[in-house]
C-alpha cells in the first residue's frame, strides 16, 4: 500500500458531498474532505463536516475510517489480501460530535447512509487522485424499505430488504445492473418474489431492471432496479430510510449523474409521494391494492456521453435499457429506419447538442457563498433561463475535477455570464480565474425517464 | 478356458489434461489401464484414442461409464445453445438481476464486470400468466396464443428454450401448459420447464438451473450422440452410461434431459471409488485428495457417504441441483508458478496442461510448474523413464526456475522449488479446511485419500500441514476416478416442494406425494434395466423450525403414521449443526427428496500384491522439509501385502508416485491400498 501511496502525486485534494436531510430537518448535512498524499501516507481530514443531528444520519468514529480505508483499497491496491499493514499508511480526522463521529444520545440507525456518503466524497477525491481508477458516484444508503401489517393470527409482519442500485462507470468499463457495489459485501439486498408471497399478504408484480436510468457517459452507469410491490390485505404501512433521492449520483470526468432513487406509492392508478421528504417516510398508511414502487439510483457516468460509440448506444437500444429517443436525447445517437446507426446524422446532432450546452466564465472571489450547509452557487438570471431553473433548484459546475461542484443556484440579476466562487469552490473545481466551464442542471431523472 | 463375452467394464475419465481409461478385466480380476492426452474441443476424440490405447476388444466391453466435462467446458467457454426464456410478467430481468449478488468475487473492483446472462435480454419473453403462493392459478395460459412466440423463436433461430414461471415450485400446471403449447409449434428444439429441473422455491435459483440445463442440453446431446456412434462403429455394443454431479450414473437418455446434472461428471468417480477404497481398507471416514494436471478435486465422505450440497454455483449461475460437495482448486501437477503486481509468487490457477505441459516434459513448455518444482527438489526420477514414456527433463525445469527467481531478484531454485511446493500445500490444505472445517468437520478426524495423477505426491504435505493423522493410497491412484465410475450406481434425485407444519399436517398425506415420486423413479430405472429388486427407494425432507430459512435434510419413513420419528432426527440434526434444538418450537417440512439407486454389480477389489524381491529399485538424494536426505525408491509392484517401512521413501508406479517423508509409517494392505501413519500425530 505504501508503495502505492509513494506513486501518486503528493497533494490536497478536496472534494464534498451531503446527506440530503436527517428526517426531520429540511436542511442537508454536509461532508468535507481535504484529502493529503504526503509520500508514502494519506491523510483524510473531514473537518467542516455538520454536526451531529437528531435524526437517524449519524454513525459512530470507525465509520470514517471505513471509508477511506474501503475507497483507498479499491483506487490504490485491489487485488492483494488485507493484512495488518494494509491501512497503516492512513490516518483519519473527523470532528468529533460531528454526524460522521457522533456521540451519546446521537441516533444512528442511518449509519449505512452516512458510511456510503463518505465512500462518495472519498471516491470524489482519489479519483482526483488516480484519474484512470475514477468512476461514477452510486445509490449512497441502504435503501431500507420496511413494509408491515398485522399478521393473520396476531402479530406483526413485517418485510425488509435493501435493493441495490446501478454500479458506477469507469475508464473503459460501463457500471453493472441493480448489484452490489464494489465498496460493500456480496449479501443479497432483495428478497425472493416467492418467499416474499409465501410468507406476506404481498404480491411482486414487477422486478426488472430500471430501464432508461443510468447516468449516461463515454461508459455509462448500471441501470438501477425497478420494483413493485403490491399490498394485498386492507391494512399495512411503509417506512423508507434512503439517500440521492434529491441529489442524485455523481458522473465523473464529464458523465452525467444517475437517476436518483425514487419509493413511492400507486394508488389506483397514480403516483402518491408517502412522505414530505423523498426517501424518508415513516410509517405511511398503505391499503389493499396499493403498489410499493421501488426504484433504485443508476450508476453515475464516466466521460462525454457525445463520445460514446454509438455502437453501444445501438446495443443498449436493442436491449431496451435505452429506447431509440433516448439514445438521440441524450447520447446524440440517430438511427436509420432499418435500426442502424445512421452515421452522419449521429455526426450532425452531436455537434448540435454539443452547443446547446451552457457556459460560464468563472471568476475567483475572496468568500464561499455558504448558506447553513449548503453550497449556493450563484446564476446570472439570462443563464437561469437557459438552464431552466429557478432560484433554489441544485446546478453542477464541470472543472478540471474529476467529479463536478454541485450547489443551489442563487439566481442573481447581472447581465453577464460569469459565475464567481469563492477559495473552496474553485479549489473543488481544481479551476482558475478566467476558465470557462460547462453550468447544468441536477436532474432527478434523465431525460425521457418518467 | 473360454472368454467371457463380456468380461470388460471400462471407465473413462476425461481431465484437463488426460483422459484415463481404466478396464476391470471381471474375468482375472485384472486391470488393464491407458492415459492420452485430452484433446480440447473434441473430446469423445481423446475417449477413443484411449480406447484403442488400450487394445481390447470392443464386443467384450460389458458396460462404459464415462466421466466428461463439456457441461462445464461449454459453459465456460459460453458453448452452449441459443437460448430463449419464456416467463412470468414482469419477470424477464430474474436472471440478470437475481438478487442483487456480484456472486463472483468483485469487492474492491471499481472495473468489475457483471457476467451476461445466459439468455439475450430481447429473448427473455414474459407471457400473461400467474400463479400465487398458495398455488391458486390467477391467471391462466392454456388458451394464450402461442403461435407469435413460437414464430419469433424460429426467426431468431433459438437452439433451446427454458420456461420459469413464478410460484410454480406451488403448482406447475401454467409451466406445463406452455411448454406443451411450444413444444406443438416447435420441432426439435428441446423444451425444458423449471419444476422439471428443479422444483424448490426460490425463482432465480429455479430458473438459473433450468436456465443452464436448456443453454446446455444441445451441446450435450450432440456429444452423446456422436460418442455413441463412433463407439458403436469401434464394435462397442455396451449401453453408454455418464457420470452425474450426484455421484451415480445415468444412462444417455437421462443425460440428454438432465445437461445441468452432468457438471462433475469428471471429478465424481474418485468420490465414489474413495467409498470403496474405505471399504476395503476399513476406514468409514476420508477426505478425498485428487490431484490432477489441471486442478484438485477435494470431497468429504462421512461414514462411506460422499457429502451432497444442493445450493451450487458455476461460475457466476446458481445451480440448485443435488452435487456431491466436491471442491475444485485450480492447482495441479501442471500449475505455472508466478510472480503477482506485488511482487509474490503465486502458483496458478493457469496450467500448462497436456501440451505443452511442464517444462520438464521437454515438449516445448517453458513455465515453471509443481511438476518442475518436484523434479528440482529430487522427488521425481531423472536418469529412468517414467512409465508412459516420458523421460524428465531436469536442465528445462531448472531453467525454469532460474527465470522465475530472476524476476524475484535472484535466489537459490531450490529454496525456491520448496516455496512454489509449500504455497500449493497451503492451497491445498485450504481446499480440505473449506470441506470440512467449513461445514463442522475435524479434518483430524478422517483419512486423507491421495490419488489421482499427482495425489500421492502432495497428499502427505497436506496431511502434515493439518495434523491429519492417516493417509491412504489406493492402489493404481492414477485411475481411481476411472475406477469409481465403472463402480458406479445409477442414481435418481427427485424433489417436490411439499410439506407444512407438523402440528397441522398429518403423516398420511404423505402417501401421495411420495408414492407419485417413488413411481416415477421406479419406471425410468426399470427402462434403464434395474428390476425392482436391484432398486433402492430413500426419502428425506428438508426441515426447519417455524421462524427459519433455511433447512436441514432429514431421512423419513414415507409410511410412518406419527412425526415423532421425523421430530427426532430434526432435533437431533438441529443440535449436531447449531449446538442446540428447541422441543417447545413447531418444525416443518418444506421439500420431499428421493433417492433412487440401481444398484450395479460390484466385484471385489483384490489386487495382487507383488513377490517382495527387489523393492527398493534405486537410492538418491530428495528434499524432505529443508535439507537433502538420502532417500530409496520402492517399486510398488513388488511390494508384497502386509511389507511395511518407514519413511523417508518414495514408491513408484504406473499412473503415480507416491513421496513418503520421513518418520511415516507405510503398510501395503490387503486390497493393495498404502496405509501410512503421520509421526507428527497422536491416534
Amino acid at each position: 500500500m505504501r508503495s502505492r501511496i509513494a506513486d501518486c502525486p503528493d497533494g490536497d485534494y478536496f472534494s464534498e458531498g451531503y446527506i440530503e436531510s436527517d428526517g426531520s430537518n429540511p436542511e442537508p448535512l454536509v461532508v468535507r474532505l481535504k484529502l493529503t498524499i504526503d509520500g508514502d501516507s494519506i491523510q483524510a481530514d473531514f473537518t467542516g463536516t455538520s454536526a451531529q443531528t437528531n435524526g437517524p444520519t449519524n454513525c459512530g468514529p470507525a465509520m470514517a475510517f471505513n471509508a477511506v480505508g474501503t475507497i483507498v483499497k479499491a483506487f490504490l491496491d485491489p487485488k492483494t489480501p488485507i493484512n495488518n499493514g494494509s491501512f497503516n499508511p492512513i490516518s483519519v480526522t473527523a470532528p468529533e460530535k460531528s454526524f460522521i463521529n457522533a456521540r451519546e444520545t446521537a441516533p444512528c440507525g442511518g449509519m449505512a447512509e452516512v458510511k456510503f456518503l463518505i465512500d462518495s466524497v472519498v471516491a470524489a477525491a482519489m479519483g482526483q487522485v488516480v484519474p484512470e481508477m475514477s468512476v461514477g458516484d452510486l445509490k449512497g444508503g441502504a435503501n431500507h424499505i420496511h413494509i408491515a401489517g398485522p399478521r393473520e393470527g396476531g402479530g406483526t409482519y413485517i418485510h425488509y430488504e435493501w435493493p441495490a442500485g446501478g454500479t458506477g462507470a469507469s475508464a473503459g468499463v460501463d457500471g453493472s445492473n441493480a448489484v452490489r457495489s464494489y465498496n460493500e459485501g456480496d449479501f443479497n439486498s432483495i428478497q425472493s418474489a416467492e418467499t416474499v408471497e409465501s410468507q406476506y399478504p404481498l404480491r411482486v408484480e414487477r422486478c426488472e431492471v430500471r430501464n432508461g436510468g443510468c447516468g449516461d457517459g463515454a461508459f455509462r452507469g448500471g441501470f438501477g432496479l425497478r420494483r413493485d410491490i403490491k399490498v394485498l390485505d386492507e391494512t399495512a404501512m411503509l417506512s423508507v430510510l434512503s439517500e440521492k433521492n434529491v441529489i442524485p449520483p455523481y458522473g465523473v470526468a464529464g458523465g452525467n449523474n444517475g437517476a436518483a432513487n425514487r419509493f413511492v406509492v400507486v394508488r389506483n392508478g397514480k403516483l402518491i409521494q408517502p412522505s414530505d421528504v423523498p426517501g424518508k417516510v415513516s410509517g405511511f398508511g398503505l391499503q389493499a391494492g396499493d403498489l410499493v414502487r421501488e426504484e433504485t439510483a443508476g450508476g453515475g457516468g464516466f466521460g462525454d456521453p457525445l463520445n460514446r460509440d454509438p455502437a453501444l448506444v445501438a446495443e443498449d437500444v436493442r436491449l431496451d435499457y435505452l429506447t431509440a429517443e433516448q439514445a438521440e436525447a441524450r447520447y446524440g445517437v440517430v438511427f436509420e429506419s432499418g435500426g442502424g446507426v445512421d452515421a452522419a446524422s449521429t455526426s450532425a446532432r452531436r455537434l448540435s447538442l454539443a452547443s446547446a450546452r451552457v457556459t460560464a466564465t468563472l471568476e475567483a472571489s475572496n468568500e464561499d457563498d455558504i448558506d447553513g450547509s449548503r453550497r449556493r452557487i450563484s446564476v446570472p438570471r439570462a443563464m437561469a433561463s437557459d438552464l431552466c431553473i429557478v432560484d433554489g433548484d441544485l446546478v453542477e459546475l464541470r472543472g478540471n475535477a474529476i467529479a463536478p461542484l454541485r450547489g443551489w443556484a442563487r439566481v442573481v440579476d447581472v447581465a453577464n455570464n460569469i459565475i464567481s466562487l469563492g477559495p473552496t469552490g474553485m479549489r473543488l473545481l481544481d479551476a482558475d480565474h478566467g476558465d470557462q466551464l460547462e453550468i447544468r442542471t441536477v436532474q432527478t431523472a434523465p431525460e425521457g425517464v418518467v | 478356458m473360454s472368454d467371457n463375452p463380456q468380461r470388460y467394464l471400462v471407465g473413462i475419465d476425461v481431465g484437463g489434461t488426460f483422459t484415463d481409461i481404466l478396464c476391470l478385466d471381471i474375468q482375472n480380476q485384472s486391470l488393464l489401464s491407458a492415459k492420452t492426452p485430452s484433446l480440447p474441443g473434441k473430446q469423445w476424440e481423446g475417449v477413443l484414442n484411449a480406447l484403442s490405447e488400450l487394445g481390447i476388444s470392443a464386443g467384450d466391453i460389458r458396460a462404459f461409464v464415462h466421466g466428461t466435462t463439456i457441461a462445464t467446458n461449454a459453459l465456460l467457454e459460453r458453448k452452449g445453445a441459443k437460448t430463449a426464456m419464456v416467463t412470468t410478467e414482469g419477470f424477464r430481468d430474474t436472471l440478470e438481476i437475481g438478487r442483487t449478488r456480484r456472486l463472483i468475487g468483485g469487492l474492491f473492483d471499481i472495473k468489475f464486470v457483471r457476467p451476461k446472462p445466459l439468455v439475450d435480454r430481447p429473448l427473455r419473453i414474459e407471457v400473461p400468466e400467474r400463479t400465487a403462493a398458495n398455488g391458486e392459478i390467477l391467471n391462466e395460459i392454456a388458451g394464450y396464443d402461442f403461435e407469435p412466440l413460437a414464430e419469433l423463436l424460429k426467426d431468431e433461430e433459438v437452439e433451446a428454450v427454458a420456461i420459469g414461471f413464478v410460484n410454480s415450485y406451488a403448482n406447475n400446471k401454467t409451466e406445463r401448459d406452455a411448454s406443451a403449447a411450444l413444444g406443438r409449434l416447435l420441432d426439435d428444439v428441446p423444451i425444458c420447464f423449471s419444476t422439471d429441473v428443479v422444483a424448490e422455491q426460490g425463482e432465480f435459483h429455479r430458473f438459473s438451473t433450468c436456465v443452464l440445463n436448456a443453454y446446455l442440453t444441445p451441446v450435450v446431446i450432440k456429444y452423446l450422440e456422436t460418442l455413441s456412434e463412433e463407439l458403436n462403429d469401434k464394435g462397442v455394443k455396451a449401453p453408454v452410461n455418464i457420470m452425474g454431479s450426484n455421484g451415480g450414473a445415468m444412462t444417455l437418455p437421462q443425460a440428454a434431459k438432465f445437461a445441468a446434472g452432468t457438471f462433475l461428471s469428471g471429478p465424481v468417480g474418485g468420490a465414489g471409488g474413495a467409498v470403496r477404497i474405505c471399504e476395503m481398507a476399513n476406514v468409514d471416514d476420508c477426505i478425498t485428495f485428487d490431484m490432477g494436471g489441471t486442478s484438485t478435486d477435494v470431497a468429504l465422505i462421512y461414514q462411506r457417504t460422499p457429502r451432497i450440497s444442493h445450493d451450487n454455483q458455476i461460475d457466476a449461475y446458481p445451480l440448485q441441483v443435488p452435487q456431491l460437495d466436491i471442491h475444485t482448486i485450480g492447482a495441479g501437477g501442471g500449475s505455472i508458478a508466478w510472480v503477482q503486481d506485488d511482487g509474490t509468487l503465486e502458483v496458478g490457477p493457469q496450467s500448462a496442461g497436456a501440451l505443452p505441459g511442464p517444462a520438464c516434459y521437454g515438449r516445448g513448455g517453458e513455465e515453471p510448474t509443481i511438476s518442475d518444482a518436484n523434479l528440482i527438489l529430487g522427488r521425481l526420477p531423472t536418469e529412468r523413464t517414467l512409465s508412459g514414456g516420458l523421460r524428465l527433463d531436469k536442465a528445462a525445469s531448472e531453467a525454469a526456475f532460474i527465470s522465475l527467481s530472476k524476476k524475484l531478484g535472484d535466489g537459490d531454485i531450490v529454496q525456491l522449488a520448496d516455496g512454489v511446493l509449500r504455497i500449493a500445500v497451503a492451497k491445498m490444505a485450504g481446499a480440505v479446511r473449506e470441506v470440512s472445517v467449513h461445514r463442522g468437520f475435524d479434518p483430524r478426524d478422517f483419512a486423507l485419500l491421495g490419488f489421482g495423477g499427482a495425489g500421492p505426491m502432495h497428499v502427505f504435505l497436506v496431511a502434515e500441514e493439518l495434523a491429519v493423522p492417516q493417509v491412504i493410497v489406493p492402489r493404481y491412484p492414477g485411475h481411481l476416478s476411472a475406477l469409481g465410475q465403472l463402480l458406479a450406481d445409477q442414481r435418481l434425485d427427485a424433489v417436490r416442494a411439499w410439506g407444512g407444519k407438523l402440528s397441522a399436517v398429518d403423516p398420511a398425506e404423505l402417501r401421495g406425494p411420495t408414492s407419485e415420486m417413488k413411481t416415477v423413479a421406479s419406471k425410468t430405472l426399470l427402462d434403464a434395466g434395474f428390476e425392482s429388486e436391484r432398486q433402492k427407494h430413500t426419502f428425506t425432507v428438508d426441515m426447519r423450525y417455524v421462524g427459519q430459512s433455511f433447512t436441514l435434510s432429514v431421512s423419513l419413513d414415507e409410511n410412518a403414521s406419527s412425526w415423532d420419528s421425523v421430530r427426532d432426527a430434526f432435533a437431533r440434526r438441529h443440535t449436531e449443526t447449531f449446538g442446540h434444538a428447541d422441543a417447545n418450537n413447531d418444525a416443518e417440512i418444506v421439500n420431499i427428496w428421493l433417492v433412487s439407486l440401481g444398484v450395479v454389480d460390484k466385484p471385489t477389489l483384490a489386487f495382487n500384491g507383488g513377490d517382495g524381491v527387489d523393492v527398493i529399485v534405486e537410492e538418491r538424494k530428495v528434499w524432505f522439509g529443508d535439507d537433502w536426505t538420502d532417500c530409496p525408491i520402492y517399486n510398488r509392484d513388488r511390494m508384497e501385502t502386509g511389507f511395511s517401512f518407514v519413511g523417508p521413501g518414495i514408491i513408484e508406479e504406473a499412473g503415480g508416485t507416491s513421496i513418503v517423508p520421513p518418520g511415516w509409517r507405510v503398510t501395503v494392505l490387503e486390497a493393495g491400498s498404502l496405509d501410512c501413519a503421520n509421526p507428527l500425530v497422536d491416534v
